[in-house]
């Protein structure tokens, strides 16, 4: 009796409905090839990966890790605003100096003219500054930290951000 | 004869005036073509001297701010692999690193000069620094490493900037980023929030406040309004009175 009770609880451990391997890792940002380097502003909209921020003047600049910038409207600390959100694929970091937004993008070191938020214009584009976003897999991680297998026919990937995994089948190892 | 005289003397004044409000106006970043904003400790960008001086995976490269739309660059140097930050003060830019702090003389970014390195365990690290302490987190969890560091707070003397010497550490839970005001250092702590040291004696040096409830990833003093980041949203607060410090806003995230 003991015995048929722990083949059946082993069974069932192994058998159940919810058989579903739910972990932390990262997924790709995939984006169209020829979207991956268009600088534009688009309507506010909710933070997805909290990056990093920087102050200049009235704005607080807060950026969403490989998507873009947040701009909030700060001109009253009490009651910040979100005004707008820049896409910048590939974003890690930002400067600004007078009306010059410097930005990475991708591979590349971008300058855009901010002087009106709602219109931001790319004025000068260096190419090559960094490495190109890996195809393959997130770097710079854990061994066997758990990742979504890339799929090309997505996009092209224009980084790796952290989400919750089911069923991953992919993972970084030597 | 007099009234030429009064007329003159209102000119000169006006002109001297108007000049006086020209330089005031550069006081602040003191950069031609308009002043540098401020970012948070964990950047890999930085601004200074008119040039902007950015770090990729091992590299640091200088570009030239004078005409802003057009960066140009002017200077690059192999630091190290692994270089996770860039702080700039004054003449002086330290990297953080794996491999620890990176410390050079850009007094002329078109030769920067190699100054010390400060070399610990291995983790990822951000740098601030006042004239005389630098300070650093290291975090054993952190993206850049793979569990072998430690997770504290690592104080520098850096009075003689080629030989800095390692002060105090204090063990925190999780650090990330962090700022300095004054007598006051702010340490981001993740889930336990943000830290508030008072350092005006860094021997007898006390946590004197602190932020509670929210996770701090990274902080931006700007005129005793502590702006900060982490996974909850985007808080500002009130540190003028430092044992009240309070809560102005946020944007939740």
């Amino acid at each position: 009796m003991k015995k048929i009770f722990l083949i059946s609880f082993v069974f069932l451990l192994f058998f159940n409905g919810n058989n579903v391997f739910k972990v932390d890792g990262y997924r790709p940002v995939y984006v169209p090839k020829e979207e991956a380097k268009v600088i534009k502003v688009l309507p506010p909209r909710d933070v997805i990966t909290q990056g990093k921020i920087y102050v200049k003047d009235n704005y607080i600049f807060v950026g969403d890790v490989n998507q873009g910038i947040h701009v909030i409207d700060n001109s009253d600390p009490r009651h910040p605003q979100k005004i707008a959100f820049i896409q910048i694929y590939g974003n890690h970091d930002i400067a600004v100096k007078g009306n010059t937004l410097y930005a990475d993008n991708m591979d590349d070191l971008v300058a855009i003219d901010i002087s009106d938020m709602q219109n931001p214009a790319l004025v000068k584009r260096v190419e090559g500054v960094y490495k190109m976003p890996n195809q393959h897999f997130p770097e710079d991680l854990p061994f066997q930290t758990y990742f979504e297998c890339p799929d090309p026919s997505k996009g092209l990937i224009v980084g790796w951000i952290p989400a919750e995994l089911e069923n991953p089948k992919c993972y970084t190892s030597y | 004869m007099k009234k030429t005289i009064y007329i003159i003397t209102t000119l000169l004044v006006v002109l001297f005036l108007s000049n006086c409000q020209k330089e005031s106006a550069d006081i602040g970043g003191g950069n031609i073509g308009g002043t540098t904003g401020k970012g948070g400790s964990m950047a890999k960008f930085t601004i200074a001297n008119d040039h902007l001086f950015l770090i990729n995976e091992k590299q640091l490269k200088v570009y030239d701010l004078t005409t802003p739309s057009n960066p140009t660059k002017v200077n690059e140097l192999d630091v190290d692999f692994g270089i996770e930050t860039v702080f700039s003060l004054g003449n002086k830019l330290f990297i953080g690193s794996v491999n620890g702090v990176y410390i050079y003389d850009i007094t002329d970014p078109e030769n920067i000069l190699y100054l010390s390195h400060y070399e610990h365990i291995t983790s990822c690290d951000p740098v601030v620094a006042n004239d005389t302490l630098a300070f650093v987190t290291l975090n054993s969890q952190s993206a850049c490493h793979w569990q072998t560091g430690d997770n504290r707070l690592d104080i520098l003397d850096i009075k003689n900037i080629v030989n800095p010497v390692l002060l105090k550490s204090i063990q925190l839970e999780n650090p990330k980023g962090l700022g300095v005001d004054g007598q006051y250092l702010f340490v981001c702590n993740s889930e336990q929030g943000v830290k508030v040291f008072d350092i005006s004696n860094i021997y007898q040096m006390e946590q004197v406040s602190g932020i509670s409830g929210i996770d701090a990833y990274d902080v931006i003093l700007n005129n005793n309004i502590l702006i900060l980041v982490g996974k909850d949203g985007l808080f500002q607060y009130n540190y003028e009175d430092i044992h009240q410090i309070e809560l102005l806003s946020n944007i939740l995230f």
